[in-house]
């Protein structure tokens, strides 16, 4: 049992029925797509051309694709070895357009390269600073990434891209079916109806969406004018890499709190696919932190945006009990053949918005759970309420009350940027800052 | 038998998966090129998507019934268009009001001498619109300050606006704003190449039009400068009489020149977008300068105007 309730029905090292394994990959793939739109929406910001936004796209999907192979694969260097994608990172947004800004797509490379060479050196140091992640820090980076989600989700579920938009009851039409087949299929479905829930739901919410919304059906006519192949390269200058200063502070937060992310996402996968293990098995974590800082530097080489380890993955495994590494090797692959394909990305693309929502509010309710399960695990005292309470009401203030935290002074806003960077940072802190007494008495019995 | 059950759900969801593949790749794209909703894609907020959409077919049944239309807008206003604050109007050419779904006292009476704030006249600049630039301004947008019902103070107002002809003949146009409305950027492309057209035509004569407030080249406070290729500002917004500026020397929050890159743009393009960084009170913004070719009285000009872009939700 993986976790409390759940079955595990293809463990980390089984390799599903060919037929199975392809289902499974294929709905690991759909929850990767939802952030697939991220590089497109950053090239827009900063006015680039519909190529550049689609080149972008392409590369992000292979490096995301492999990364999600080489994290999932087994060898003494790198990789964690459990099932836990690579997507194109949310987290990385706001600097990564800061970036763009100021040097165009040349100086992004050149910090995502930066960025994925930071997480590389964090990740050997990682396994020296363990005594920083007690189950309270772990289980709250979790809950935290989760919780980063919501945003994204909600506004997906919703139907609502821009702010200011109306709101549609077709999209919460659609929405409501899609969550309602998958969470009910999940709940009540048995067998191979409990295990493809999320495409289920994604299946039901699609039709809806097909019926309730002229939108739906008109975008699917543009699958006709794409090509089933291209190269996503169309020239050296797409690869050129520059490099700032300027950019080294927040591109370095940035990559630490990227680290933590991942940190939360490879402690969540354990704990998921390894639920036995009595106590936190730093080798593989350390080795997929390797590994996602290796992709970030490779996404920065091929002229992607950065990637990062997926929690919505994560859950979508935990939610269905298939959390074999090969559904994770076989969804990577096909993802990065996906960008070379633009008339089958494209068509996975489509899937309606209000569908990736409830894609991702089904996935990330277990990642929440995971973490707050994780964090309550241990016996609570007043140290640990402080050190987690306050966290918590600063790290959420950065997303409930933004308009406070951006009156600081810059250095300091930069450790203030968004919920989870914050609670992570803070919680690492105080959870030592609080103890401190503890630990200066358990270094001088040591001692004595 | 229980084998043979798990056997037929796992056919029933690979057939469902696949059918949506199929369905997806193969045939709906056929019906897709067919549906002339397409052009609704020029919009970013679903609210402008949704209004145009309703005020279309309001005019479909205006044309098909005429005045009989009006009782069912009376009846039953959420049908057309839909959204909260937004009804439905129906003027004559002249400026006669045959129906008002927001302010009944004004069906019967000739609104035409009504201006705003600005000095702008709602009726006169979409009667303009409609017969002289339809087709740089096929759904007939105008934009004006206007109190929405119930509300103390104006705010702006983009309206859409089609012309029909009534079973008697009478030519008609049937529209719907959006009070406190989302700015799209289809508006300022409107704006600019409708401007460009005007410089065009006149010539130098052409700027006092572009720079007068009452006109249709100014909106959400928002006005169109003129450079010439140089740089040098010909026409400003902001100012009444022209100060030597030159904007290719303007720098935006992240040290870029957002003005020189337009005129590369427009080396190769007639029209051109171009996204800069500015400081806001205690925020950095994005904003757009939408800009355009033109020739004035024989040389070259830039045309641009200054525009906001749409914040996705979930950047909040």
């Amino acid at each position: 049992m993986s976790e409390e309730g759940q079955e595990i029905k293809y463990g980390l090292n089984d390799v599903p029925p060919r037929r199975v394994l392809l289902l499974l990959a294929f709905q690991q793939m759909l929850l990767m797509f939802t952030a697939a739109t991220l590089p497109a929406i950053l090239v827009r910001e900063i006015g680039g051309s519909l190529q550049q936004a689609s080149t972008v796209v392409a590369l992000t999907m292979i490096a995301a694709g492999v990364g999600s192979v080489i994290q999932a694969s087994r060898n003494r260097w790198i990789g964690s070895g459990y099932l836990c994608p690579n997507v194109c990172g949310p987290s990385y947004l706001a600097v990564s357009m800061q970036a763009a800004w100021t040097g165009g797509l040349p100086l992004l490379r050149g910090m995502i390269i930066f960025a994925g060479l930071v997480e590389m050196s964090l990740a050997r140091l990682i396994r020296r600073l363990r005594f920083l992640f007690p189950p309270v820090v772990t289980g709250l980076t979790v809950t935290m990434v989760g919780v980063s989600v919501i945003p994204v989700s909600v506004a997906d579920f919703f139907g609502v891209r821009y702010s200011g938009d109306i709101f549609g009851w077709q999209d919460a039409c659609v929405g409501a079916v899609a969550l309602l087949v998958m969470v009910g299929a999940n709940l009540w479905g048995k067998g191979s109806v409990k295990m493809y829930c999320l495409l289920l739901g994604v299946a039901a919410g699609w039709l809806v969406a097909l019926w309730l919304q002229p939108d739906a059906l008109d975008n699917l006519g543009r699958i006709a004018h794409v090509p089933w192949f291209s190269f996503p390269v169309h020239s050296l200058e797409d690869l050129r890499p520059t490099f700032s200063f300027r950019m080294v502070v927040p591109f370095l937060i940035i990559s630490i709190c990227g680290s933590l992310k991942s940190f939360g996402n490879l402690i969540a996968a354990q704990k998921i696919s390894q639920p036995d293990l009595e106590e936190m098995d730093m080798e593989p974590i350390s080795k997929g932190l390797l590994a996602d800082g290796f992709t970030t530097a490779m996404a920065g080489g091929m002229g992607a945006m950065a990637v990062d380890t997926s929690s919505s993955n994560i859950g979508l495994a935990a939610a269905t009990g298939a959390v074999s590494r090969w559904i994770a090797i076989v969804a990577g692959a096909a993802f990065a053949v996906l960008g070379f394909t633009p008339k089958l990305s494209l068509a996975i693309a489509l899937v309606p918005g209000p569908v990736v929502g409830a894609s991702m509010i089904f996935a990330v309710s277990f990642m929440i759970c995971t973490g707050l399960r994780e964090m309550f695990s241990v016996r609570f005292d007043q140290r640990k309420t402080f050190a987690v309470g306050i966290s918590l009401i600063l790290g959420l203030g950065t997303g409930l009350v933004p308009d406070v935290f951006q009156r600081m002074p810059h250095t300091l806003q930069t450790f203030f940027a968004d919920p989870l960077s914050t609670t992570t940072i803070l919680v690492v802190v105080l959870y030592q800052v609080f103890h401190f007494d503890e630990l200066r008495a358990a270094f001088r019995s040591r001692k004595g | 038998m229980k084998g043979k059950k798990a056997g037929g759900i796992r056919l029933a969801v690979t057939g469902l998966v696949l059918l949506l593949i199929l369905v997806a790749v193969a045939v709906l794209p056929r019906w897709g090129r067919g549906v002339s909703s397409a052009d609704l894609s020029r919009y970013d907020y679903r609210a402008t998507r949704a209004l145009v959409a309703g005020t279309l077919r309001a005019a479909g049944a205006v044309a098909r019934d005429g005045e009989g239309a009006f009782a069912r807008f009376r009846e039953s206003p959420d049908d057309w268009v839909g959204l909260d604050s937004a009804y439905l109007y129906v003027y004559d050419l002249e400026g006669n009001n045959l129906y008002h779904g927001g302010y009944p006292q004004f069906v019967g009476k000739n609104l035409q001498d009504f201006h705003d704030l600005l000095g702008k006249q709602p009726c006169f600049l979409i009667a303009e619109q409609l017969t002289k630039q339809a087709e740089i301004n096929p759904h007939g947008w105008i934009h004006y300050l206007w109190a929405r019902p119930g509300w103390l103070e104006p705010s702006w107002k983009s309206s859409c606006n089609f012309l029909v002809t009534m079973p008697d003949g009478r030519r008609v146009y049937v529209g719907s704003g959006i009070d406190d409305s989302l700015p799209e950027r289809e508006y300022f492309r409107i704006v600019v190449d409708e401007a460009a057209e005007l410089i065009k035509a006149e010539g130098q004569k052409a700027l006092a039009r572009l720079h007068d407030s009452s006109g249709p080249f100014t909106i959400y406070d928002k006005g169109i400068f003129v450079l010439d290729r140089k740089g040098n500002v010909l026409l400003d917004p902001g100012f009444n009489e022209s100060w030597p500026r030159n904007l290719f020397r303007y720098r935006d929050l992240a040290g870029q020149t957002p003005w020189l890159s337009l005129s590369k743009k427009l080396d190769d393009d007639s029209s051109a977008w171009v996204i800069f960084l500015k400081q806001k009170g205690d925020k950095a913004i994005k904003e757009a300068i939408y800009g355009r070719r033109a020739v004035m009285d024989g040389e070259p000009v830039i045309l641009g105007i200054i525009c906001g872009l749409p914040e996705p939700a979930w950047m909040n």
